[in-house]
C-alpha cells in the first residue's frame, strides 16, 4: 500500500519567460497581464493567465497552450523594448500534478521545499530543488504542481513511479 | 538454563502476554513483545554473545542501547542486516540472530587463538609487521580476521527506502525528561515542533528509573506529554528515529528504524530547523581495570534498565564498581529486585551520607578499587584492594556492574561544531559555545539530576522559542521527589597489579590501556594521534565508550588536565546507518539524473546503442544493423556523412537568448574574438576562456536583432557556461543590463549533413533560399520545415555542407520522421556520436574534454586568429597574455599519422621522446579510423608540435610503442569547401 496521491504528467503549457525591471514590463504589457504578484514567490492570474513572480525581475506567464499563439501576439517578443525579454519557453518545462491527501508527502520526499502554509502560501510558487535537480513547485487548491526541464522528465516521472510505493 | 530463568515475576514495561520466539547462534529461545534482543537473552540465561574484535576474547552484554560496546550481532533471513549492536535490536516473531566475529560459535571460537599471542600483536602492530613485501598482500587476511560482520549480499529491502526533507521551528533531539519538557513547552507556544526519539517508547532515561513524578509513576507523566503532543497539529513525533548527524545551517539527519507505512523499510529525515535543542542524554562511561571486559560485567545503568525496564535480573549475585553516587541507587534497585548485592567498591575518599543511607544494609567499601575479575566465559569474582594498593580480597559475584562517571552526549553538539569545555565538577566534557542556533538540554548539558533536567529543558525551550519570535506560555513543571545529589571523584583507571594484563580503555576496539601509553611511548601523544595509532573511539563507538577514558589516561601519563588533552572529533553517523537509508529512492534507474531527447524512443527502436555523452544526456552513440560490427556501423555512417546524406539528433546542444541594451558588448567580453558588430541573420564561432585564459567552451552565435542574440554551446558545458554569464553579470559587471534565458530544450535540433543536404531540406522547406548565395554558412534564417516552425543554421560539426534546423521539442519527432522520410530515397542513416567524432577528428575540430582538456588557450590549438587585437579587453585575455610572455614550451595541437594505417592507438596515451619510459612530451587526445583517407589518423597535443611537423612521434601503449608521423592536424578539406558549399 503505498501512498495516497495521484500523479499526473501534464499536457504542455504555453509560457513566455519575461526579464526586465517591474516598470518597465509594466509600461509595455500591464493592461494585458495579471496583476505583478506583491510578494516574491506568489502568483496571480486573470482571464485565463497565470502570472509567476520567480525571481529579480523575472516573471513566468502562463495559458494553456492553445492559447499560445494569442499570447505570442499579445507579448511578441520582437516588439519588446530593449529593457524587457520575451522568451518562448513553452517547451522547456514539463509539469507534474501531485494530488490527493498524500501529495504532501509525496512532495517532501522529492523537494526539501517547506511547504507549510506559512511558510509557501497559497498562491505559492518557486523554484527549488526537486530529484536533485531545478524544479518549478506550484501550491494549488487540490496539491501541488512541479515542473522540470523537459529532458528530466522521463527520470523525473520513473522517480515518481518508484516514491508511490 | 531454562527459558526465563532471570525474568522477574513482576514489573517492567513489556507485554507477558505476547509471547515472541526467535533464534540465535542457532537455538531457540522465548521473550515479550517490549523486548530487545539482548534482554530476552539476559532473561534466557545467554551471557557469552560475542568475540571481541582484534582478540576474540568472550564478551558479553555491556549496556543497554546505541552505546552497547561488547556485543554486535548479524540479522539473518528476512531481516539479514549486518553489525547491529544487540541491544538495540527489538524482539520480533521469526527473529534470527547470530554472534559476529566468531566462528564456529562465541562458546567456541577458533580465532580466539589470538589470546595466546596477544602480547604479540599490540596495537599498531601490524603498521610495522606488514610493510614487506607489500601491505595489501596482509590486508586482506588481516581484515578478516579482525573484520565485523559483512555486508548482506541480499538485496532485501530495495525499494523500500525512502528520504525525505522536515522543517520545523524547533527540533528536540530525545524524548527524556528534558526533551518532553522543551517539547511540550514549545508546542504549546504554537511552534512548528519535530520531536526525535531512538526508542520506540518515550521517556528517555525515565523508561528505565522506578521514578515518581508529580506523585505518580514518571511513565504516566511520559504518556500524558506524549498524548498532548500526538494531538497537536503543529507537532511531528518520530519514534525509534535516531538523528545521526548534524551538518551546516541547521540540517539535521534523522534515520526512522520503524515507519508506521508498510512500504517503507527505513526512512531518512533531512531536517532544516530554526533552533534545535539538543536532549540526547548522557552516556555511563566504564571502568578500566584489568579484565573488564568478562561476560557478565556491565555498565550500572544498564543492569538499572534490565531490571526496571524489561524485568530481567542479569546476575544473581552483583558487586558495584563506581566512583560516583549514581550507582547506589542502582544497587538500591537491583537489591530491591530481588538481586543479591556483595558489596559497593567505591574508589572515593568520601562517600555523602545520602547515599550511603540509599544503599543501606549494603556493604560499601569505601576508598577500595576492583583491581581485576575473575572468570572465563562469565565473571566469577571481583578481586578488590585499596587504591593505593595492597592486600587483596575476592568477592565472588556473577556480575559485576560499574559506573565511571557520565558523559553528556556531545556528540551532535560537537558535529555542528560547538565547542567543549572540561567540567571538573562532573569529571566531563560538556558544551560550551555554539556555532549553530542549537541548545543543549538536561544531562547533554551535564545536569544529571532529574529535577535539573526538567528545569532546563523548559529553559532552553523558552530560549528556543524567544529565538523564533515567540512567547512561551508559563507552564508549571511536574514536581520530583528528592533526589541524590550527582558527586565524582574521577578514576581513569585501576593500576595494573600485572604489567600484562588487559584493562581495556575501548572494550569494542580492543584498545587496552597498555595500547595507550604505547603510543605515547612511540611519540604518539596528542589525542587525536593515539586514537590513529590505537584506533581506540573508532568505527562504531564513535567515542561514545572509547573516548573520554583514553583522555584520561593519556592526561594520567602525561600530567596534564583533561581540557588541554582535549576530544577527538565525534564524527557522523553517530549509530551505524544503511546505506540504503541514506540513499532513499535513489537507486536503480534514478540513481544519477538522466537527460533524454525528444526522440529518445525513436533512437532505442532503432537499435541505437545509447549512453551518456556528456551532462547526462543520454545519446545514441550508434546504430548497428544486425551483424555489424561496432566499427563497420561507425564506417557506414560516417561515410553517409562524407558522400551522401545523415541525420544527427543535435537537440541536446546548450543554447540561450541573450537580450539588454548591454548584450553585444557582454558577448564581447565573453568570448575573444568581437560579436557586437554582427549582422542580424549572421552568426560567428567563438572562443571563451576561463579568468585563466583556458578554454571554458566553444560555439556559434547568431544576431536575432538589435541587442538580441542566440548562443550555443557545448552540450557538456551548458551548465558551466550559464554559471559563469551568471556570475559575470552578478559579480563582474552587475551594472550591465543584459538577460539571458535558457532554451536548450525549447529548440531541439535536427542537424542535416553532408552533400546531398541541401538537396534534402529543399524537399521540406519551401520559404527560405537555401543556395549558398542566400543562404550562406554561418547565417541563420527562420521559416517552415515540414510545416512546423523552424530556424535553421548553417553551422558545421562534420565538416559538411550541413542545417541545423531547430524546431520547439515538441514538434521534433514529427520533423525527424519527416526528414527520415525524404531523405529515405537518397539513403540518409541516422549518425550518432561516434560517427560524429570520427568526423570531426578529420577536420582537426576540437572537442571539450579532447583537446580543450583544461590546459590549452587558442594558441596551443593553432587558433591565435581568434583572439582578438582589436578589444581592449575580454575574459582570459591577460592570463594568456602573461602565459606567452615567458616563452615557455606549450603542448600544441598536431596530428598523427600512425605508421601501420590499420592500427588505433588509446585516446589518452602518451607521447615520450623516443618512445622512451620518461616523462612525456604530449599524448593523444583522439584516434579514429578515417573513412575519408581509409587508414586510422589521430590528434595529439604535443610539446612544441607544430614546429615538429613531419618528423615522428612515439606512442607508448600498454604493450609497444608506435611511431607515427606529425601532421598538421586537419586531415580533410583544409580549406573548408565543402562546409561552405
Amino acid at each position: 500500500m503505498g501512498y495516497h496521491a495521484h500523479i499526473e504528467r501534464l499536457d504542455t503549457s504555453a509560457i513566455i519567460d519575461l526579464k526586465g525591471r517591474k516598470d518597465a514590463l509594466v509600461d509595455w504589457k500591464g493592461s494585458d497581464l495579471p496583476a505583478i504578484p506583491e510578494r516574491p514567490n506568489t502568483a496571480t492570474d486573470a482571464n485565463g493567465l497565470e502570472l509567476y513572480w520567480i525571481g529579480n525581475d523575472h516573471w513566468l506567464l502562463r495559458a494553456p497552450l492553445d492559447r499560445e499563439e494569442d499570447i505570442l501576439r499579445t507579448f511578441d517578443p520582437g516588439s519588446a523594448p530593449h529593457d524587457v525579454s520575451a522568451v518562448l519557453v513553452s517547451d522547456t518545462l514539463v509539469f507534474f500534478s501531485i494530488t490527493g491527501p498524500d501529495a504532501g508527502q509525496i512532495l517532501s520526499i522529492v523537494s526539501p521545499l517547506d511547504i507549510a502554509l506559512e511558510a509557501f502560501t497559497q498562491n505559492g510558487v518557486s523554484y527549488s530543488e526537486a530529484f536533485g535537480l531545478k524544479a518549478l513547485i506550484i501550491r494549488r487548491t487540490e496539491g501541488y504542481e512541479l515542473a522540470v526541464e523537459r529532458s528530466y522528465a522521463d527520470m523525473a516521472q520513473s522517480y515518481f513511479t518508484r516514491i508511490k510505493g | 538454563m531454562p527459558a526465563s530463568a532471570r525474568r522477574l515475576p513482576t514489573g517492567g514495561i513489556i507485554d507477558r502476554s505476547k509471547s515472541i520466539g526467535f533464534r540465535f547462534n542457532g537455538k531457540s529461545y522465548s521473550g515479550f513483545a517490549g523486548d530487545t534482543l539482548a534482554s530476552a537473552l539476559i532473561a534466557n540465561g545467554v551471557s557469552l554473545t560475542a568475540r571481541s574484535f582484534k582478540y576474540h576474547r568472550p564478551r558479553g552484554i555491556v549496556g543497554a542501547g546505541h552505546e552497547e560496546p561488547g556485543s554486535l550481532v548479524e540479522l539473518v533471513g528476512d531481516e539479514q542486516s549486518a553489525n547491529q549492536p544487540i541491544t538495540t535490536v527489538r524482539l520480533r516473531d521469526g527473529l534470527d540472530a547470530r554472534s559476529v566475529n566468531c566462528w564456529p560459535s562465541p562458546h567456541f571460537d577458533l580465532m580466539g587463538i589470538n589470546q595466546l599471542f596477544s602480547r604479540f600483536i599490540p596495537a599498531a602492530f601490524y603498521y610495522k609487521t606488514f610493510m614487506w613485501p607489500n601491505w595489501h598482500l596482509f590486508e586482506p587476511h588481516i581484515r578478516r580476521a579482525a573484520g565485523l560482520a559483512s555486508a548482506p549480499d541480499a538485496l532485501l529491502h530495495q525499494g523500500l527506502y525512502e528520504t525525505r526533507h522536515g522543517h520545523c521551528d524547533i527540533l528536540v533531539v530525545g524524548a527524556g525528561p528534558a526533551g518532553l519538557t522543551a517539547a511540550l513547552a514549545a508546542a504549546r507556544a504554537g511552534a512548528r515542533v519535530m520531536l526525535v526519539d531512538d526508542q520506540m517508547q518515550a521517556g528517555g532515561s525515565l523508561s528505565g528509573l522506578a521514578e515518581n513524578l508529580d506523585g505518580r509513576h514518571a511513565l504516566q507523566w511520559v504518556d500524558d506529554v506524549v498524548a498532548e503532543l500526538d494531538a497537536l497539529a503543529n507537532v511531528v513525533r518520530l519514534r525509534s528515529a535516531t538523528a545521526w548527524a548534524y551538518r551546516e545551517h541547521n540540517l539535521i539527519m534523522v534515520t526512522e528504524r520503524a515507519p508506521d507505512e508498510d512500504h517503507v523499510f527505513q526512512r531518512t529525515w533531512r531536517v532544516r530547523a530554526r533552533q534545535v535543542i539538543i536532549a540526547t542524554g548522557a552516556i555511563e562511561r566504564a571502568m578500566v581495570f584489568a579484565d573488564n571486559d568478562r561476560p557478565g560485567i556491565m555498565m550500572a545503568s544498564a543492569a538499572q534498565i534490565y531490571v526496571n525496564r524489561y524485568a530481567v535480573a542479569p546476575g544473581q549475585r552483583a558487586v558495584v564498581f563506581t566512583n560516583n553516587n549514581s550507582a547506589y541507587r542502582v544497587a538500591a534497585e537491583m537489591k530491591a529486585a530481588g538481586i543479591e548485592v556483595a558489596a559497593i567498591i567505591d574508589s572515593r575518599t568520601d562517600i555523602d551520607d545520602a547515599a550511603r543511607s540509599l544503599a543501606a544494609g549494603i556493604e560499601i567499601c569505601q576508598g577500595q578499587v576492583v583491581s581485576r575479575s575473575e572468570g572465563r566465559r562469565r565473571v566469577k569474582a571481583a578481586v578488590i584492594r585499596s587504591a593505593a594498593g595492597g592486600s587483596e580480597r575476592r568477592i565472588a559475584c556473577d556480575l559485576l556492574v560499574m559506573s565511571g562517571g557520565w558523559n553528556p552526549a556531545v556528540h551532535l553538539f560537537s558535529q555542528s561544531r560547538g565547542s567543549l569545555r572540561y567540567d571538573t565538577g562532573i569529571e566531563a566534557f560538556v558544551p560550551d559555545r555554539a556555532v549553530q542556533a542549537c541548545l543543549c538540554a538536561g544531562s547533554a548539558s551535564g545536569l544529571f539530576t532529574l529535577s535539573g533536567a526538567i528545569e532546563d529543558g523548559a529553559e532552553k525551550a523558552r530560549l528556543a522559542l524567544r529565538a523564533c519570535g515567540l512567547d512561551s506560555p508559563n507552564a508549571k513543571l511536574p514536581t520530583t521527589v528528592s533526589e541524590l545529589p550527582y558527586t565524582i571523584e574521577a578514576l581513569w583507571h585501576v593500576e595494573q597489579d600485572n604489567p600484562a594484563a588487559k584493562s581495556f580503555v575501548d572494550i569494542q576496539n580492543d584498545v587496552t590501556l597498555n595500547d595507550v601509553h604505547l603510543a605515547m611511548r612511540e611519540g604518539f601523544g596528542a589525542v587525536e594521534h593515539v586514537k590513529r595509532y590505537t584506533t581506540a573511539g573508532m568505527g562504531i563507538d564513535q567515542g561514545k565508550t572509547g573516548n573520554i577514558n583514553v583522555i584520561g589516561a593519556i592526561a594520567n601519563r602525561a600530567g596534564q588536565d583533561l581540557q588541554d588533552i582535549g576530544t577527538t572529533t565525534f564524527r557522523s553517523p553517530y549509530v551505524p546507518i544503511e546505506f540504503g537509508a541514506i540513499g532513499g529512492q535513489r537507486e536503480g534507474p534514478v540513481v544519477l539524473p538522466y537527460r533524454h531527447t525528444p526522440i529518445t524512443d525513436w533512437h532505442r527502436q532503432a537499435g541505437a546503442e545509447m549512453y551518456e555523452a556528456g551532462a547526462r544526456w543520454r545519446r545514441p552513440g550508434y546504430y548497428p544493423l544486425k551483424g555489424e560490427s561496432f566499427q563497420q556501423t561507425v564506417d557506414r555512417e560516417s561515410l553517409a556523412v562524407r558522400e551522401g546524406v545523415g541525420v544527427y539528433d543535435g537537440a541536446p546542444l546548450g543554447k540561450f537568448e541573450i537580450k539588454g541594451p548591454d548584450a553585444g558588448k557582454f558577448l564581447d567580453l565573453l568570448y575573444t574574438n568581437v560579436f557586437s558588430t554582427l549582422k542580424t541573420g549572421m552568426g560567428r564561432y567563438g572562443l571563451m576562456l576561463t579568468d585563466d585564459g583556458i578554454i571554458l567552451d566553444d560555439g556559434v552565435s547568431f544576431k536575432l536583432g538589435d541587442n538580441h542574440f542566440l548562443m550555443s554551446t557545448s552540450t557538456g558545458h551548458a551548465d558551466e557556461v550559464n554559471r559563469h554569464m551568471e556570475h559575470v553579470l552578478q559579480i563582474e559587471r552587475p551594472q550591465w543590463q543584459v538577460m539571458i534565458t535558457t532554451v536548450t530544450t525549447q529548440w531541439a535540433n535536427a542537424t542535416v549533413c553532408g552533400p546531398k543536404a541541401r538537396q534534402l531540406v529543399e524537399k521540406l522547406c519551401t520559404d527560405i533560399d537555401l543556395s549558398a548565395e542566400a543562404f550562406p554558412f554561418m547565417a541563420m534564417r527562420e521559416g517552415t520545415v515540414a510545416g512546423i516552425a523552424a530556424r535553421i543554421c548553417r553551422v558545421s560539426f562534420t565538416g559538411e555542407l550541413s542545417f541545423e534546423i531547430n524546431v520547439a521539442a515538441r514538434h521534433f519527432a514529427k520533423l525527424w520522421d519527416k526528414i527520415m522520410e525524404a531523405g529515405g530515397p537518397m539513403g540518409i542513416v541516422p549518425v550518432g556520436s561516434e560517427a560524429n567524432h570520427v568526423l570531426r577528428v578529420e577536420k582537426g575540430f576540437l572537442s571539450l574534454g579532447h583537446e580543450a582538456d583544461g590546459t590549452t588557450d587558442a594558441y596551443d590549438l593553432g587558433m591565435g586568429w581568434i583572439m582578438s587585437k582589436k578589444k581592449p579587453d575580454y575574459i582570459g585575455k591577460r592570463s594568456v597574455e602573461i602565459r606567452r610572455a615567458k616563452d615557455r614550451p606549450r603542448r600544441e595541437l598536431v596530428g598523427l599519422l600512425i605508421d601501420d594505417p590499420a592500427r588505433l592507438v588509446t585516446e589518452g596515451a602518451p607521447v615520450t621522446p623516443e618512445g622512451r619510459r620518461q616523462a612525456s612530451e604530449g599524448l593523444v587526445t583522439a584516434c579514429v579510423h578515417s573513412v575519408a583517407l581509409k587508414r586510422s589518423v589521430a590528434l595529439a597535443l604535443l610539446e612544441d608540435g607544430r614546429a615538429r611537423i613531419g618528423q615522428k612521434a612515439h606512442i607508448r601503449m600498454k604493450d609497444d610503442v608506435v611511431s607515427a608521423e606529425i601532421t598538421a592536424p586537419c586531415f580533410y578539406d583544409p580549406d573548408g569547401e565543402r562546409l561552405r558549399s
